[in-house]
């Protein structure tokens, strides 16, 4: 079911790393124009990795990243605090992320 | 291999699930609003854009200081206006679309059927079209091209910067902003200040009492001797009648107080009127009292307390003229402040500039004079979030448009409702060289009713009442407007006056003739009475004048002493002795049961100071509420009147004496009410645990919007509603903007809580602790590198 050159890319360790870190770019390109760019950004970084199971743990990866490529942003800006004061919203936006990237890492098992 | 295929399934199916869940559900609103990067709510916490922005009015540049304020600097007036536009757009444009919707009647379109009622009051006394004749009226005057360059600036913020947190909470962008818009903002000011339905209400409560328990709870003139202009003032007084030809306080029989509304209907206009405490501080002395010999002047306006400050502070540096001060968000121009000559102040006269009216009504027709007319009539639909839209029939009479409550109905006439100029005389203020400049600005201050107080550095001082003053006659002679007016006669109608068009105003008060005083030795406002003797009816009730008592008292002894310096002046706008104790506390002991002895103790040798740390203002504060429940809450629910709004003013509560009809009338004598009211009060601090004044007196500012952490970090405050030191905690009012300006010398100022409607921003409540503090800025410009620049070739 899976292409051979997908089947490659898992199995050398060199490009597989590349394809994630591509992956990670674009994905969190994607994010920062809509939310379902989490989700995407999840199944990118979940297919090149070597099992499913590990797909799954890119995908958390992915979407931590997110977040803390979120919370870096406004700490730079220095606003940190006030997005934290605002409570449930500072919380779905920093579980946004995380859990479309797990979900998206489901991709992995998928394909 | 089975299993193989079940594992994909199931994760295919989670992943779909989940897709489908989070973009076909109300899930999705949410993600689009918060979601990291991309959700709006967020835009604002990454930062503004800052840089250079091209404008089609010239050069400018934007430099914040430490506190947020910024310092417009322009080569042409109308780049700076540019400038100043696009700084309110991009710290105020929430603010400024929630008063524009709101006088508009378009909340519901956002907010939902929660502000439905509001909308169809706002539509029903048409601000817009007001607004709408007022852009017309300042059309073809030199403030036209100023207000469209600050319109083009708001509208480039709008476009250019991220916007505020509360569009992307409520998911909608605001319109362009319009010239209309900004003159709207002149009505919502204006309507808060001297739209009053307390002619309803008197009517409402004359139908209720007998008439001697009338005139002993509603006086049309307050018992005190402290008017604006005072007996011996020096200076030269207008508006004061010719020996023996004063207008009495009244001519009004309670025979003729009668309203076709409801208690509940009365009620709930109130609604749509400041909330009471609103009124204001100001005062000037001359050069002769002062240790620089030229004038001082202070200012603390009153206002409702907002989420964020319902003022904005800003500098103009432009090659003619420096000014700074504050104005309203939507309003390019400084309404209060000073410039290199002066500065100014204002407070609210209290004039009575509305006028109601009901009709011989026959269906769709009523009677005007010896004809039966056709109302009016157009019908409005109001769009409701999350809900079905509403159509909404307006009717309209020669006298202006009708309010109808619960099928009864009377027109308003209102000297809003027209096309006024104070655009222009605001904008000659901030020109202005000196008080002659100022007096003659001021022949524009169509509305609202206000005191102006001026003083500058050459020594000139001035006050003025300035706004239209209507003039009614019935049977030939000049009457208060504190009665319902019938409209069919017609009779007490303003000529010259024409709702929604252009007004004459011709038979209105000629300048000459209402109240000033030209180079006052002293004066100092707190919204009392203006003058006792004046030579057209003004108003009858003014506000309480405990703090007008206390202003006086201490201006008395502070030109008595002489050399007076600024730091006298903020000490006076600091005072928090509190006149209601003063007269009430006396009683309060002598009513006192030797069990209640220990609980009142600490009034003994308290100093009447609303002090954050005294245990006398708590239990002084604690009684007085209790004392005017007491009073009132039981006794006019019986006479149908249930909301607080009829109770009588605390004046009248504090001075109702011991042999007063109205203790007969509830059956009780005032030291048994006193006594009740004690117990109250004890067992409510009991119960609260509080121990000193500041732990009940807490100012606690939400956010319109009703989110808690867009509120304010609540601050302990001493003063109270009836000192000079002022705040209102229960329906948050008090001082809005402080200033103290040595027209020669370096102002101070402040506001409750910060310079930004930024959530995000740091100087969101920078200025809170201090001005609960009663401390102060110094109104200087900022210095270093511009935050903004503005690039481009004016376009002439």
């Amino acid at each position: 079911m899976t292409d051979r050159w997908t089947r490659h890319v898992r199995e050398t360790t060199r490009l597989r790393r590349l394809a994630t870190v591509g992956a990670l770019i674009i994905g969190l390109s994607l994010g920062s124009l809509h939310w379902l760019g989490f989700l995407g950004g999840g199944v990118l970084v979940a297919l090149p990795a070597a099992t499913p199971s590990r797909g799954v743990l890119a995908g958390l990866g992915f979407g931590l990243l997110g977040a803390v490529w979120f919370l870096a942003g406004v700490a730079l800006a220095g606003t940190l605090t006030a997005v934290l004061a605002t409570g449930l919203p500072a919380v779905l936006a920093i579980s946004t992320p995380i859990l479309l990237g797990v979900v998206g890492g489901l991709g992995r098992t998928v394909y | 291999m089975d299993r193989e295929y079940t594992r994909r399934a199931v994760a295919a199916a989670v992943l779909g699930g989940v897709t489908g869940a989070a973009t076909l559900s109300p899930a999705e609103s949410y993600l689009d609003r918060f979601a990291p990067l991309s959700g709006p709510v967020w835009d604002r916490a990454t930062g503004r854009a800052g840089g250079t922005v091209d404008s089609p009015y010239g050069e400018a540049s934007v430099t914040y200081d430490e506190f947020g304020v910024p310092t417009i600097a322009a080569d042409e007036e109308l780049g700076g206006y540019f400038a100043i536009g696009y700084t309110q757009g991009t710290d105020r444009l929430f603010q400024m679309d929630l008063f524009r919707r709101q006088l508009r009647g378009e909340l519901s379109a956002v907010v939902g059927e929660a502000t439905l009622d509001s909308d169809r009051f706002h539509r029903r006394l048409n601000f817009r079209d007001a607004a709408d004749a007022t852009w017309e009226r300042v059309q073809g005057t030199e403030a036209e091209a100023p207000v469209r360059a600050f319109v083009a600036g708001v509208n480039a913020a709008r476009e250019r910067e991220a916007l505020p947190i509360e569009f992307g909470l409520l998911e909608y962008e605001p319109d362009p902003w319009t010239p209309e818009d900004t003159l709207l903002m002149e009505k919502q000011i204006s309507w808060g200040l001297t739209g009053s339905f307390r002619t309803l209400r008197q009517a409402t409560v004359a139908d209720a009492l007998d008439s001697d328990l009338f005139a002993e709870l509603y006086p049309d003139r307050f018992d005190h001797d402290v008017p604006i202009i005072r007996d011996d003032i020096e200076g030269e007084v207008w508006g004061r009648a010719p020996e023996g030809d004063g207008v009495s306080p009244t001519n009004v029989d309670q025979a003729d107080l009668a309203t076709p509304l409801d208690p509940d209907a009365v009620a709930r206009l109130s609604s749509f009127e400041s909330p009471p405490g609103i009124g204001s501080n100001s005062w000037l002395v001359s050069g002769e009292f002062t240790e620089s010999e030229r004038p001082l002047l202070a200012n603390d306006p009153h206002l409702t307390l907002t989420v964020p400050p319902v003022w904005y502070e800003q500098r103009h540096e432009f090659p003619t003229r420096t000014v700074h001060g504050v104005t309203f968000p939507g309003v390019p121009f400084v309404v209060i402040g000073r410039n290199q000559s002066g500065g100014w102040g204002i407070t609210n006269t209290g004039a009575d500039v509305i006028d109601f009216y009901s009709y011989e009504v026959d269906g769709e027709r009523y009677r005007y004079d010896d004809e039966m007319r056709t109302f009016e009539t157009r019908e409005e639909e109001i769009a409701v979030a999350d809900g079905p839209d509403e159509t909404l029939t307006v009717r309209e009479t020669v006298h202006g448009p009708m309010i109808t409550r619960e099928g009864e109905s009377v027109a308003v006439s209102w000297t809003g409702m027209t096309g006024t100029a104070t655009a222009l005389a605001v904008y000659r203020m901030a020109k202005s060289e000196g008080r002659d400049d100022v007096l003659d600005a001021a022949r524009d201050f169509d509305l609202p009713t206000q005191n102006l107080i001026y003083a500058d550095r050459d020594g000139g001082t001035l006050y003025l009442a300035t706004g239209r003053i209507p003039r009614r006659v019935v049977d030939g002679e000049s009457v208060y407007g504190n009665r319902i007016f019938d409209g069919s006669i017609p009779e007490g109608e303003w000529e010259g006056f024409t709702p929604y068009g252009q007004s004459t105003w011709s038979g209105f008060v000629p300048f000459e003739e209402k109240p000033a005083v030209i180079d006052p030795d002293w004066i100092g406002t707190a919204n009392q009475r203006v003058l006792d003797d004046p030579r057209h009816p003004i108003a009858t009730q003014y506000s309480d004048p405990f703090r007008a008592i206390r202003l006086e008292e201490r201006l008395r002894e502070l030109t008595d002493g002489g050399d007076l310096t600024p730091e006298d002046m903020r000490e006076l706008q600091r005072d928090t002795l509190d006149h209601r104790a003063r007269l009430l506390v006396p009683e309060i002991l002598e009513a006192a049961t030797a069990e209640q002895g220990s609980f009142v103790e600490p009034l003994d040798a308290w100093d009447y100071q609303m002090a954050i740390s005294s245990r006398g203002a708590l239990v002084f504060d604690a009684v007085w509420r209790a004392y005017r429940e007491e009073l009132y809450a039981e006794a006019f629910s019986e006479r149908g009147l249930e909301d607080e709004a009829y109770w009588p003013a605390d004046w009248i509560t504090a001075t109702l004496p011991s042999e007063a009809d109205w203790f007969e009338a509830i059956g009780r004598s005032r030291s048994s009410v006193l006594r009740a009211a004690i117990s109250t009060a004890r067992s409510r601090l009991e119960e609260s645990g509080h121990t000193r004044y500041g732990d009940a007196n807490v100012l606690d500012l939400g956010h319109p919007f009703q989110q808690e952490f867009l509120g304010y970090p609540a601050v302990p405050l001493g003063g109270a509603s009836a000192t000079v030191f002022n705040v209102r905690r229960d329906a948050p009012a008090g001082s809005s903007w402080r200033m103290v300006v040595p027209p020669a010398g370096v102002a101070d100022g402040i506001v409750p809580g910060g310079n930004s409607g930024d959530y995000f921003d740091e100087h969101y409540h920078d200025q809170l602790q201090m001005w609960a503090r009663g401390e102060y800025r110094s109104l200087v410009g900022a210095t270093g590198s511009p935050d903004l620049r503005f690039r481009g070739e004016r376009d002439d």
